[in-house]
């Protein structure tokens, strides 16, 4: 009884959240909205045109010569997320000073 | 019937997903050992990740690099792109966000462990059941 109740709920969930992916892009989809230039119905024509490209697809056509960077994930990281990597070093720091005064608590 | 099933298809990356996610988050709820829900949430971070990739592919794309050594040989697609004179590259973005999402999850497999640590030294058991029977 204990693992079955949890099992049911799960199938439940998991049949859910599929129906969810169903409604998605196909995977490998070129033209997909978070990479092509995506029009939104509300969204004139004038309008897209001047608002330019997708981020993805801006970042893979002038990446190189904006940032210098020989990979596209290593401008992205370095230079057009730069504060995102550097706080990412405060995650780590605060997680190193959680463990240690975790592991070093009533020592004395 | 056929229809549904070619649409399961082309969105089978995400299934598995979703699947992972399940089985990671029912270790989360039903396990006792303290050991085994880390694990657990360990798999849904998983699932997230794999979740993110396969929404970054783009079907034939290149890898997402602007240098290839002379003497590297292109696979199929890349050849294929080259002569086309457009070099279709995958989604860079999701592939940076996993970065930063796989530091954040060390972290807190660090500190749960650390905790699952020190419980062991006090209460002598990992066993979530027996943790809550304990007095003080």
């Amino acid at each position: 009884m204990r693992r079955f109740v949890p099992m049911v709920f799960f199938c439940i969930f998991g049949i859910i959240m599929i129906a969810a992916v169903m409604t998605l892009a196909p995977v490998g989809d070129p033209h997909q909205p978070g990479y092509s230039e995506f029009v939104p119905p509300h969204i004139s024509k004038e309008d897209a045109i001047k608002k330019g490209e997708s981020v993805a697809l801006h970042y893979n056509r002038h990446g190189a010569h904006e940032t210098g960077a020989l990979d596209i994930i290593t401008s992205t990281i370095f230079d057009y997320r730069g504060y995102d990597t550097l706080f990412e070093t405060t995650v780590l720091f605060t997680a190193l000073i959680s463990v240690l005064s975790i592991l070093g608590a009533g020592k004395e | 019937m056929i229809g549904f099933l070619r649409i399961l298809l082309s969105r089978i990356d995400y299934v598995v997903t979703v699947i992972l996610f399940c089985i990671g988050f029912y270790a989360l709820v039903v396990k006792s050992n303290l050991i085994k829900k880390i694990i657990g949430m360990n798999i849904v971070e998983t699932s997230v990740y794999l979740f993110l990739i396969a929404s970054a592919d783009i079907r034939l794309g290149a890898a997402t690099k602007f240098w290839a050594h002379p003497n590297e040989v292109l696979n199929a697609a890349e050849a294929a792109h080259a002569a086309a004179g457009e070099l279709a590259m995958v989604n860079p973005i999701p592939s940076a966000l996993i970065l930063t999402a796989i530091v954040v999850s060390v972290s807190v497999t660090a500190i749960s462990l650390s905790l699952a640590v020190k419980i062991y030294e006090n209460y002598g058991t990992l066993d979530t059941r027996k943790i809550m029977r304990l007095k003080g």
